[in-house]
C-alpha cells in the first residue's frame, strides 16, 4: 500500500497547507526520473505478484472466528527470519491496511523464462507455510477477499469480529469515527490511520458505503436499517442497502496484484491500455466477495466497496454543491477505473471527460512531455496528498520522489503506470490490480500466470483490445454485480488483430479508423471471451494455447499452465464455480441459514474453516477447483506414480 | 482465388523443385475472427494462402524462364532477423520429413538459415520420420537423419538437436549410439501431466530436457498437400508433386517471452523429375 514513512503524521489541516508544495515538488521528481529514463530500452521481462492475507483465529468451542489485529508483529517476525537474515530469503513481507492483514510478495521478481511460471505456486506455498508457521494455535492465514464478519446484532458494545475485541469508539478525534469498525482494527503504523482521518476530514463527513442486499425469501423488504441516535448514519444510509461508514470496509479487503517490468516506455504504455480493457473481465472471473458486514450482497466483487471506502471528494467536488472551496468536479473516487489511455493507438479510445491540472499539464508540455502523458499525470495531480510527516516535506527532487509517489500511490485506478524509482536500475512498470484474491495458491497462480501469459500474447501478435474507455467504464459496474461471470455482458472489441496484413487474410484491407465504431466491438459473455465462440471471436484461451505451442516448454511448467488454464477457462464457461457463487451456496445451504440475507457467527465459523481446510488441501472442493485437482497434482508431483 | 493461376500452372508444369515458405505469419493477421486452428489446419491454410499469394504475382519475366526451381513466398511478410538483435533471440526449428531422403536434413537448414539470414540455428528437433504401417520407429529409422544433424552440428550450423515423442527405450537407444546427443525430447501435450516415470527419470540423469509439443502424428501428408495445390491452382497436376520435408521455425525473444516471428518453409519435388 504504498511507502511508508516513520516520522509524525500531519494533521488534514496541516497537510492541505502543504498540497501546492507537494504537487508542485511531486512534478520535478516526475520530470527528473522522466528526463533521466525516457530512453531506456530492451529491460527484460520482470515480474511479480503480491498477495495480501487475513489472520484469523477460530475458537471452535464457541463456534467463532475472528480477525487477529497482530499484522504488526507477525510482520516484524517474518521480516526478522526472513530478509534481514538472509537478503536472497525467497518470500517478503509488507504491512497492510488492516491491523490483521499482510502482504506476502516472491523475494526476486520472476523472469521472463518459460519455466518461471512454475515457481509461482511454490512460491506462494512457501509464503503460506511461512506465516502459517509464526502464529499462534488455532489461528490461520487466510485468502479471503472480504471477510464476512458478524457485526449485525451491535451498534455499540456488541462482541467485535477482531481478536482482541474492541468497541468501535466513533468520535471525532478517532480514525474512522465508525459505528462498526474500531481504530484498533487498522495498522499501527500512523500512515494507515492518518489517511483514514484525513481521507474523512478533506470529504468533510464519514465515508458512506451502500452496497446492495441480495433479497433472499425471507429478507424484509423494503431492507431498513436503524442506527438511533447517529444523525450521520441515518442519512447515509439507503433502504435495501447494507451501509458501511469506514475505510476499513474497503481497505481491510484483500487484493491479487501483478506488476511487470515492460522492455521500454512505449511497450508499457501499450500494455497499460491493453489491459485496462482486461481488467473487468478478469475481475469478473475473479468474483470472491459477496458478504459485507454480516449481510449477504448483491454484489460478487470489492471494487466499489474500497471505492467508496477511500472516497475523499468534498460536496463540491462530488457535483452536489456550487464549486466554491474547490477546484474541479470530480467524477470518481481517488480508487477506481483509469481515466485516460497512454498510447497512441489508445488515443481515439479516449472518450470520458478528463478533470486536470491545466498549470501542470502546461508545465509538462513544456518540459517535452507529449500530450497523452502530460495529461495522464496532470489528472493524478489534481488530488491532494492525504498524508504528509513533517520530517519529509523538504526534499532533494533530483534523487528523491515521494511526493510524486504520494499523489500517484494514492491514485488507486485499475491499472498503475509505474515510473522507475530514482537512481535504480529498475525499468518502467505496470501493475494490473482489479483481481479479488482465491482461496488457494493453486487459483492465485492461475489468475497471475494468465495475466502475465496474456501480456506475451498480446505483444508477441500485437493485439488490439481497445474500445472507447467509457464502455470499459460500463463494463467495470456490470463486472462487479451477482453471477456477472456468467449473467453479464460485456463490451469487447471484435477483431483484436491489428498487426497483421489483411490482403493475405483475403478479406481486403481493413482500415478500422473508416469503419463506423460502433461496429469495432460488441456485447460479449465472458465465455465468449474467454473461450471464444466460432465465427464471433477467437477467445483468449485458444489465442494463450497457439502461443504457447510456438514456445519451448518443459512438461512440468507445461502441466501446471494446462491446470491453470482449465481453471480459468471453466470458471468462464460456469463449469466451475466462481469463489463469490461457491460462498454464496454455502451460505444458502448452510443449516442454520434462515434465507434471510443474515450470516451468523457460526456460519461464518463454518464458511471460513472450509475455506481455511481447502487452502491447506485438508479437503477438496471440486465445484470450485475441478475433480481432476488433486489427482493431477498428485501424479504430476516428483514421486508421481504412472497413473 | 485462383483468377489468374494461368501462369503459376505453366510454371508448375515445367518446374522440378518448389520451395514454399510463408515467411512470418505473424504478419499475416490470422487470428482474425477465426479460433486459431490445429496446427494440421493451420498449416493447409499456409500453404494455399502462401500459393494464391504468389501466383497472384507472377511476373512475366519468371513464365518466359520457366525455371526448374520456383520460389514461392509472400514477399511482404519475409522478414530477416535483424543482426544487431541476433543475441536477443533464440531460433528453434522443428523438421518434418515427409518423403524420406537424408539430404532433406541440410537442405531444410540451409534454407532455414538463409530466410532468417542467419548463420546458425540454436535448436532443431526432427520429428520422428514416418515409418510403415505397423512398423515401431527404431534406431536405425533415425541414424541416418541424426548423423546429418550431428554434421551440421559439428559445422556450427546448428547449437543443440533434439528429438519428438521418442519413449524411454528409443531415446536411450539413440542416446548411447549418438556421437552429438539430445539435448531435449519433446512430448505430446496430452501426456505433460502424465509422464512416464522411466522416461523422466531417463532424461533427468542425461540431462535431456522434457519439451512439449502439439504436433499431430502426421502434420502434413502427401495427399493433403496435394490437395492444397489443386484448391488453390485449379487444374493443376497436383499428384506429380510430393513434399519432401516441412520446416517449421520460431524466433523467441529470449528474456521477454515474445513470439518475434513464426513460420513454415516446405520442399516440393516433381515426381518423375
Amino acid at each position: 500500500m504504498g511507502l511508508l514513512s516513520q516520522g509524525s503524521p500531519l494533521s488534514w489541516e496541516e497537510t492541505k497547507r502543504h498540497a501546492d508544495h507537494v504537487r508542485r515538488h511531486g512534478i520535478l521528481q516526475f520530470l527528473h526520473i522522466y528526463h533521466a529514463v525516457k530512453d531506456r530500452h530492451k529491460d527484460v521481462l520482470k515480474w511479480g505478484d503480491e498477495v495480501e492475507y487475513m489472520l484469523v483465529s477460530f475458537d471452535h468451542e464457541n463456534k467463532k472466528v475472528q480477525l487477529v489485529l497482530s499484522g504488526e508483529e507477525v510482520l516484524e517476525t517474518l521480516q526478522e527470519k526472513g530478509e534481514r537474515t538472509n537478503p536472497n530469503h525467497p518470500t517478503l513481507w509488507r504491512p497492510e491496511y488492516g491491523s490483521y492483514m499482510i502482504e506476502g510478495t516472491p523475494g526476486q521478481p520472476y523472469g521472463g523464462t518459460m519455466s518461471e511460471f512454475n515457481t509461482v505456486e511454490d512460491n506462494m506455498r512457501k509464503r503460506r507455510e511461512e506465516a502459517t508457521s509464526v502464529l499462534k494455535k488455532n489461528q490461520a492465514l487466510c485468502t479471503i477477499t472480504s471477510f464476512p464478519s458478524s457485526l449485525i446484532c451491535c451498534r455499540l458494545g456488541c462482541p467485535g469480529f477482531t481478536l482482541p475485541e474492541f468497541k468501535p469508539n466513533p468520535v471525532e478525534g478517532g480514525a474512522s469515527k465508525s459505528l462498526f469498525f474500531p481504530d484498533e482494527a487498522i495498522n499501527k503504523h500512523p500512515r494507515f490511520s492518518t489517511l483514514t482521518r484525513n481521507i474523512r476530514h478533506r470529504r468533510g463527513e464519514k465515508v458512506v458505503i451502500n452496497v446492495p442486499i441480495f433479497k433472499d425469501k425471507n429478507t424484509p423488504s423494503p431492507f431498513i436499517e436503524t442506527f438511533p441516535g447517529d444523525d450521520e448514519a441515518a442519512k447515509a444510509s439507503k433502504p435495501d442497502h447494507i451501509y458501511m461508514d469506514a475505510m476499513g470496509f474497503g481497505m481491510g479487503n484483500c487484493c491479487l496484484q501483478v506488476t511487470f517490468q515492460a522492455c521500454s516506455i512505449a511497450e508499457a504504455r501499450y500494455l497499460y491500455d491493453q489491459l485496462a480493457t482486461i481488467c473487468p473481465i478478469v475481475m469478473a472471473l475473479s468474483a470472491a466477495s459477496p458478504f459485507y458486514r454480516g449481510y449477504v450482497s448483491d454484489i460478487d466483487c470489492r471494487w466499489g466497496v474500497i471505492s467508496a471506502s477511500v472516497d475523499d471528494r468534498t460536496r463540491e467536488e462530488r457535483g452536489l454543491e456550487p464549486l466554491k472551496n474547490n477546484n474541479y468536479r470530480i467524477s470518481k473516487s481517488r480508487y477506481d477505473s483509469i481515466d485516460s489511455y497512454l498510447s497512441e493507438c489508445g488515443e481515439k479510445y479516449n472518450d470520458i471527460d478528463l478533470t486536470i491540472d491545466k498549470e501542470i499539464y502546461k508545465q509538462l508540455l513544456q518540459e517535452g512531455i507529449d500530450h497523452l502523458l502530460a495529461q495522464h499525470v496532470a489528472h493524478l495531480f489534481i488530488r491532494d496528498p492525504l498524508t504528509l510527516f513533517a520530517e519529509k516535506i523538504h526534499l532533494d527532487d533530483a534523487n528523491e520522489s515521494d511526493h510524486f509517489e504520494n499523489i500517484q500511490s494514492t491514485n488507486w485506478q485499475t491499472m498503475r503506470f509505474k515510473p522507475p524509482p530514482p537512481n535504480s536500475d529498475i525499468g518502467w512498470r505496470v501493475e494490473f490490480r482489479p483481481m479479488e484474491v482465491q482461496l488457494t495458491d493453486f487459483e492465485n497462480s492461475a489468475y497471475v500466470v494468465f495475466v502475465v501469459l496474456l501480456t506475451r500474447v498480446i505483444l508477441s501478435y500485437k493485439l488490439d483490445f481497445l474500445i472507447p474507455l467509457s464502455k470499459v467504464d460500463e463494463n467495470m459496474k456490470v463486472a462487479q454485480k451477482r453471477d456477472a461471470v456468467l449473467q453479464g455482458m460485456f463490451y469487447f472489441r471484435k477483431d483484436i488483430c491489428k498487426g497483421g496484413n489483411a490482403m493475405v487474410d483475403g478479406r481486403g484491407k481493413a482500415q478500422p479508423s473508416t469503419e463506423p465504431a460502433a461496429e469495432e466491438y460488441a456485447l460479449m459473455s465472458i465465455d465468449t471471451i474467454i473461450n471464444g465462440k466460432e465465427g464471433v471471436f477467437p477467445g483468449l484461451i485458444p489465442i494463450l494455447n497457439s502461443y504457447l505451442e510456438n514456445m519451448e516448454v518443459d512438461v512440468d511448467t507445461r502441466c501446471s499452465i494446462l491446470n491453470y488454464l482449465k481453471l480459468i477457462k471453466k470458471r468462464a464457461s460456469g463449469e466451475l464455480m466462481t469463489v463469490a457463487r461457491w460462498m454464496r451456496e454455502f451460505i444458502a445451504n448452510h443449516p442454520d441459514y434462515k434465507h434471510d440475507s443474515v450470516i451468523t457467527d457460526q456460519m461464518n465459523y463454518s464458511l471460513i474453516s472450509k475455506c481455511n481446510q481447502i487452502a491447506n488441501e485438508l479437503c477438496e472442493c471440486p465445484e470450485l477447483l475441478g475433480p481432476a485437482f488433486r489427482k493431477v497434482k498428485y501424479s504430476g508431483s516428483k514421486t508421481g506414480s504412472s497413473n | 482465388m485462383g483468377t489468374d493461376s494461368r501462369a503459376a500452372r505453366a510454371l508448375l508444369a515445367r518446374a522440378r523443385t518448389l520451395h514454399l515458405q510463408t515467411g512470418n505469419l505473424l504478419n499475416w493477421g490470422r487470428l482474425r475472427k477465426k479460433c486459431p486452428s490445429t496446427h494440421s489446419e493451420e498449416l493447409r491454410d499456409c500453404i494455399q494462402k502462401t500459393l494464391n499469394e504468389w501466383s497472384s504475382q507472377i511476373s512475366p519475366d519468371l513464365v518466359r524462364e520457366l525455371p526448374d526451381v520456383l520460389e514461392c513466398t509472400v514477399s511482404h511478410a519475409v522478414e530477416k532477423i535483424n543482426p544487431d538483435e541476433r543475441e536477443e533471440m533464440k531460433v528453434s526449428a522443428k523438421l518434418f520429413i515427409v518423403g524420406s531422403n537424408s539430404s532433406s536434413t541440410r537442405n531444410a537448414v540451409d534454407m532455414a538459415c538463409s530466410v532468417l539470414g542467419v548463420a546458425q540455428l540454436d535448436s532443431v528437433i526432427i520429428a520422428s520420420p514416418p515409418t510403415e504401417d505397423g512398423v515401431n520407429l527404431s534406431l536405425q529409422h533415425l541414424q541416418p537423419y541424426w548423423e546429418e544433424l550431428e554434421n551440421l552440428v559439428q559445422s556450427k550450423k546448428i547449437v543443440a538437436i533434439g528429438t519428438s515423442d521418442l519413449d524411454k527405450t528409443q531415446l536411450e537407444q539413440l542416446y548411447q549410439w549418438a556421437q552429438v546427443k539430445p539435448n531435449s525430447n519433446q512430448v505430446n501435450l496430452a501426456s505433460c501431466c502424465v509422464m512416464p516415470p522411466d522416461l523422466t527419470a531417463f532424461a533427468k540423469q542425461f540431462d535431456i530436457q522434457l519439451l512439449t509439443h502439439n504436433d499431430p502424428k502426421e502434420l502434413l501428408s502427401e495427399a493433403s498437400f496435394q490437395e492444397a495445390l489443386r484448391e488453390s491452382i485449379p487444374d493443376i497436376q497436383a499428384h506429380e508433386w510430393v513434399p519432401l520435408w516441412l520446416l517449421r521455425y520460431s524466433v523467441i525473444v529470449k528474456s521477454r517471452g515474445i513470439i518475434k516471428s513464426k513460420g513454415y518453409i516446405l520442399q516440393a519435388k516433381r515426381r518423375g523429375s
